[in-house]
C-alpha cells in the first residue's frame, strides 16, 4: 500500500471528467422556467465536488472559479432568480470555462485569468449576484466543505536533495502501558524508516524473565538513529500518539558524511549511563524509501481487446498445461520427485498468472452502485415514498464486462424494491415501521464468486397473489402444494407476468425473468427470498472470471460435451426402472422423493447412445433456482478447466450449444447450454392439456 | 483491511471514504455513535475512525462503549476532530483512543497515520 500523491490527483481528474460530463448533461436538460429543480441541484453538486477536490490539491484558480459558479447556481436553485435564456447561456459558458480550468490544472498549464473572471462576471451579472460575494449559505454541510476547499495541498517532498541532511539520535523508552492504547513501536519505526535511513537498537535489559513477563506491557527501550532531510517536527510527529506514554529524547545534529552512507552509530543520550545492555540490531534499513517518492506510479490505457487476447491466451496456457499433465505418466513423477516439484511450481505460477491477468480486467462495482442513488431519488419523487439507500462493499471488484452487464438488472431490482417493496410512509407507520424505507445493496467476494444482494424492508411478496397469478397463467396447477420459496421463485418463471397490474399488486414480478436471464447469461444465478411484512432480498451470484470455466467432460455416443461444473448438483447412477414415464410430463426420476424431469442428451442431439447396461448415468443440473433437470449421459470422462470459445462466427447460433472448447487430448468438445437444452426437451414433448401444464420443477404435483 | 468511519457530516465521510477506498481499504460508515456500535456488532474492523462531536452519540461515549466490548479491546481507534487541544487528547486517550487525526484531512497524512497505527 504505497500511496502516492499523484494517484489521488489522477483519481481526482478522472472524477472531474465524470462530474464535468454530468454537469454538461444537467445544464443541457435545464430549461428556462422549468419547475424541476433536480438538474440545478445536480449541477450544483458537480461544481461543488470539483471545488472540493481542487481545494485538496491547491488548484487555486479552479477553486476560485468553481466558487463563483457555485454561488450563481445556488442563487438559481434558491428560486430567487428565474432561469432565463441569458442565464442559461452564461451557465453553459461557465461550464466550458470550468472544464478548461480542469484541463489546465491537469496539464499543469496556465489559464488566462481574464477569461475566467470574464465568465464569472458574466454569470454573476446574469443571475444578479455580486461577483466575489458569497451567496447565502443554504447548505449546512457547505461550511465543512469549504474548510476542505481552503486547505492547501500537502507538500510533496520533491526537492529534498537541496535540503540539509540531519542525523537524529532518538532515545525512546516506552512506559509499561504504552501498548495498551494499541500503539505499536514497530509501526512508529516503519514510519521513521520512510523518512530516511534508520538504525534501531533494542535495549532489552528491562525484559523480565519469561515467567514474569506480561505480554501486555512494554519492556524494551530503543535507541534509534535516523539520517534524513526531514525536520525535527516530522520526526517528532512519528511519536505524536505516544508522547506522555514514554520517555523520549530526540537530538539533532548535522550530517557531514556522504549521504546514505552506513556508518557505525553512536549510541546516545540519557540511556547511556545504564549498565551496558545487551543490544540487538533489529532493523538496519538500507532502502531509502524517500527516493522512490514523487516519481509517480503511472497507469496506461490499454485496449480491452488486447487484454481479452491476453486473458484468452493465459486460459489456453492453463488448458495446454492440463494437456501436458495428462501425458505425463504419473509413475514418472513418482520416481522423479524433482520433476514433480517443478511441475507443481509451474502449476502454481500458471494459477498466479491467471489471477494477475484477471485482475487487470477487474473493476470495483462502485461505478454501478453509484448510479443507484439517482434511480432511488427519481422513484421517490414519482412515488412520494421515502427511502434510504445503503450500499456496502462498493470496492468489490468484478470483471469489467460484468460491470456493464450488471447495470440493467441491478437498476431493475432497485426500481422494483422502491416501487413494489417499500410501502408508503403512512402505511409503514401504521405497521410500526420507520417511515423511511431502507434499501440495501451490497457486494462481496466469497471464494471464487461474487455475491450481490439487494434487500429492502418493505412489505415482502404477497405469495397468495403470486400463486393466484401463476394459476391464472397456467404455470401451476390450482391444487399444487408449493413451498413458500417455490412460490416466491415463480416470479422468475418465464411467462410469469404481472405486467397488467403492476401497481396494485404487492409482488415484484416485473421483468424478473429478464433479470434472471441476463444474470444467467453472465454465468450467474439469482434467488429471491421474502418474508411478508418484513422485506425481500434478491441474491445474485456471479463467477469471478468469465474466461476460464471449470467444466465436466461427458460423453454421449462418440461425442464429448462439456458441462459447467457450477451448474451441476449431483452425479448419480440409477437403474432404468427408476425412471418413470408420466403421461404428459415425459420421464421423471424421483430423487429422494422429489420428481425431476429426465432429459436424454442422446435424444436431444439425435445421436445413438452406447449405454446399454441396466444402470444409467444421470447428472442433476440446476438451470435456475429450485429448477433442476436430470441429464442422461453415457459416461463422465473428466473434469478440467476449459476456455469457452464462441461458435457463432462459424456456425451461427446453435440451440443447446453455448460454445466449444479444446480438450486436454486436443479434441473439440461442445459446451452445453443447459437452460436451452431443458427448454428444447420441453418443446419436444407432446402437447399437454391445461391441467397438466406444469412448470417442470413442479412436477411433483401431478395428480 | 477494514475501517469503520463514524462521523455525522456526510461531507467528511465522503472525503474520508474516497481517500480510504483509493488506498484500497474496505470502508464502512456510520453517521453517529449508536449506528457505529450497531455496525460493529456484525463486523470485525482493523481500525475505527470517529468524530468527537456528534449529535446522537458523541465520540467519547462511542469509544468508551467500543472498548467495553472485548472483541474491540485491541482495535486501533483514531479520533477525527478540529479540536486540537491537549485536554481533548487527554480525554481521548483516557477513553481508549490510539491517536487522533486533525481536520482538514490531508490524504497523505491520513494514510501515513493509518500505517502508523495498524499493522
Amino acid at each position: 500500500m504505497d500511496i502516492q500523491f499523484e494517484e489521488f490527483k489522477k483519481t481526482f481528474f478522472q472524477e472531474c471528467d465524470e462530474l464535468l460530463a454530468d454537469l454538461e448533461h444537467q445544464l443541457s436538460v435545464l430549461k428556462a422556467d422549468a419547475g424541476d429543480p433536480e438538474p440545478l441541484h445536480a449541477a450544483f453538486r458537480a461544481v461543488h465536488s470539483i471545488k472540493g477536490g481542487a481545494g485538496m490539491f491547491g488548484f487555486a484558480q479552479l477553486v476560485a472559479f468553481a466558487h463563483e459558479f457555485e454561488n450563481a447556481l445556488r442563487s438559481m436553485r434558491s428560486g430567487r432568480v428565474a432561469i432565463s435564456e441569458p442565464i442559461l447561456d452564461a451557465t453553459i459558458q461557465a461550464s466550458d470555462v470550468i472544464s478548461d480550468l480542469v484541463q489546465a490544472a491537469r496539464n499543469d498549464t496556465a489559464f488566462d485569468p481574464a477569461l475566467a473572471s470574464e465568465a464569472a462576471e458574466r454569470l454573476a451579472a446574469a443571475v444578479g449576484v455580486d461577483s466575489g460575494s458569497m451567496g447565502e449559505d443554504d447548505d449546512a454541510s457547505l461550511k465543512d466543505d469549504d474548510a476542505f476547499a481552503a486547505q492547501s495541498g500537502p507538500h510533496l517532498a520533491s526537492s529534498q536533495t537541496d535540503k540539509p541532511r540531519f542525523v537524529y539520535d532518538i532515545a525512546f523508552r516506552p512506559a509499561r502501558h504504552l501498548l495498551q492504547r494499541m500503539n505499536e513501536p514497530i509501526l512508529i519505526f516503519r514510519h521513521l524508516q520512510e523518512l530516511g535511513l534508520l538504525t534501531v537498537e533494542a535495549d532489552i535489559s528491562g525484559l523480565p524473565d519469561f515467567a514474569d513477563l506480561d505480554p501486555m506491557d512494554a519492556h524494551i527501550a530503543w535507541a534509534l538513529t535516523l539520517e534524513t532531510h526531514a525536520t525535527i517536527k516530522s520526526v517528532r510527529e512519528a511519536f505524536e500518539y505516544v508522547e506522555g506514554d514514554c520517555e523520549l529524547s530526540i537530538e539533532c545534529r548535522l550530517d557531514r558524511g556522504p549521504p546514505q552512507s552506513v556508518r557505525p552509530v553512536a549510541v546516545v543520550s540519557d540511556m547511556e549511563p545504564r549498565p551496558s545492555p545487551p543490544s540487538a540490531i533489529i532493523a538496519p534499513t538500507a532502502a531509502a524509501a524517500v527516493a522512490a517518492r514523487g516519481q509517480g506510479l503511472s497507469s496506461i490505457r490499454v485496449d480491452l481487446d488486447r487484454i481479452d487476447r491476453l486473458v484468452n491466451m493465459v486460459g489456453e496456457i492453463a488448458v495446454s498445461q492440463t494437456m501436458v499433465f495428462q501425458h505425463i505418466d504419473r509413475a514418472l513423477t513418482v520416481s522423479n520427485p524433482q520433476l514433480f516439484t517443478e511441475l507443481s511450481q509451474l502449476l502454481k505460477l500458471t494459477q498466479l498468472l491467471q489471477d494477475s491477468v484477471m485482475a487487470i480486467r477487474a473493476q470495483p462495482i462502485r461505478s454501478i452502485f453509484a448510479r443507484m442513488p439517482r434511480v432511488v431519488r427519481d422513484l421517490m419523487a414519482q412515488t412520494g415514498k421515502s427511502v434510504r439507500l445503503e450500499t456496502f462493499g462498493e470496492e468489490t471488484e468484478i470483471d469489467k464486462t460484468l460491470v456493464e452487464q450488471l447495470v440493467d438488472p441491478l437498476t431493475h431490482m432497485v426500481r422494483n424494491a422502491v416501487d413494489h417493496g417499500i410501502e408508503s410512509s403512512a402505511e409503514r407507520e401504521a405497521k410500526g415501521k420507520p417511515a423511511e424505507g431502507a434499501i440495501r445493496i451490497s457486494a462481496a467476494q466469497r471464494g471464487s464468486q461474487i455475491v450481490i444482494e439487494v434487500s429492502d424492508d418493505g412489505r415482502g411478496i404477497d405469495r397468495e397473489r403470486v400463486r393466484q397469478k401463476a394459476v391464472e397463467q397456467k404455470l401451476i396447477h390450482p391444487d399444487a402444494a408449493l413451498t413458500d420459496d417455490e412460490i416466491t421463485n415463480l416470479l422468475f418463471a418465464p411467462g410469469f407476468s404481472t405486467a397488467d397490474k403492476v401497481s396494485n399488486i404487492s409482488g415484484r414480478g416485473v421483468g424478473m425473468d429478464v433479470v434472471k436471464r441476463n444474470i444467467q447469461k453472465m454465468g450467474g444465478r439469482v434467488s429471491l427470498t421474502s418474508e411478508a411484512g418484513v422485506g425481500s432480498k434478491v441474491v445474485i451470484t456471479l463467477p469471478l472470471t468469465l474466461a476460464v470455466t471449470d467444466g465436466m467432460i461427458i460423453r454421449v455416443g462418440r461425442e464429448s460435451y462439456v458441462l459447467p461444473i457450477a451448474s451441476i448438483v449431483e452425479c448419480i447412477a440409477v437403474s432404468r426402472q427408476q425412471v418413470k414415464v408420466v403421461p404428459g410430463s415425459g420421464e421423471l426420476l424421483y430423487v429422494r422423493g422429489a420428481p425431476i424431469k429426465v432429459v436424454h442428451l442422446a435424444h436431444v442431439f439425435d445421436i445413438a447412445s452406447t449405454a446399454t447396461g441396466p444402470q444409467i448415468l444421470v447428472i442433476l443440473v440446476e438451470i435456475d433456482d429450485g429448477h433442476t433437470i436430470a441429464l442422461v449421459v453415457d459416461e463422465i470422462v473428466d473434469q478440467q478447466q476449459v476456455v469457452m470459445k464462441s461458435v457463432r462466427e462459424n456456425l451461427d447460433q446453435v440451440a443447446g450449444i453455448a460454445g466449444a472448447t479444446i480438450l486436454g487430448n486436443g479434441a473439440v468438445a461442445l459446451f452445453l447450454d443447459v437452460a436451452a437444452i431443458a427448454h428444447m426437451a420441453t418443446l419436444r414433448e407432446p402437447r399437454r392439456t391445461a391441467a397438466q401444464n406444469l412448470h417442470p420443477s413442479f412436477g411433483k404435483h401431478v395428480a | 483491511m477494514k475501517i469503520l468511519v463514524v462521523d455525522d457530516s456526510p461531507t467528511v465521510r465522503e472525503i474520508l471514504l474516497k481517500i480510504l477506498r483509493m488506498a484500497d481499504f474496505e470502508v464502512f460508515e456510520a453517521d453517529n455513535g449508536i449506528k457505529g456500535l450497531k455496525a460493529l456488532e456484525g463486523l470485525d474492523v482493523d481500525l475505527i475512525i470517529s468524530d468527537v462531536n456528534m449529535t446522537v452519540m458523541g465520540g467519547f461515549e462511542f469509544v468508551t462503549k467500543v472498548r467495553e466490548n472485548p472483541k474491540h479491546e485491541f482495535t486501533p481507534i483514531l479520533f477525527l476532530t478540529t479540536e486540537d487541544g491537549s485536554d481533548f487528547r487527554q480525554i481521548g486517550r483516557e477513553v481508549g483512543a490510539t491517536g487522533w487525526l486533525t481536520k482538514p484531512i490531508d490524504p497523505l497524512k491520513l494514510i501515513a497515520t493509518i500505517k502508523r497505527v495498524c499493522l
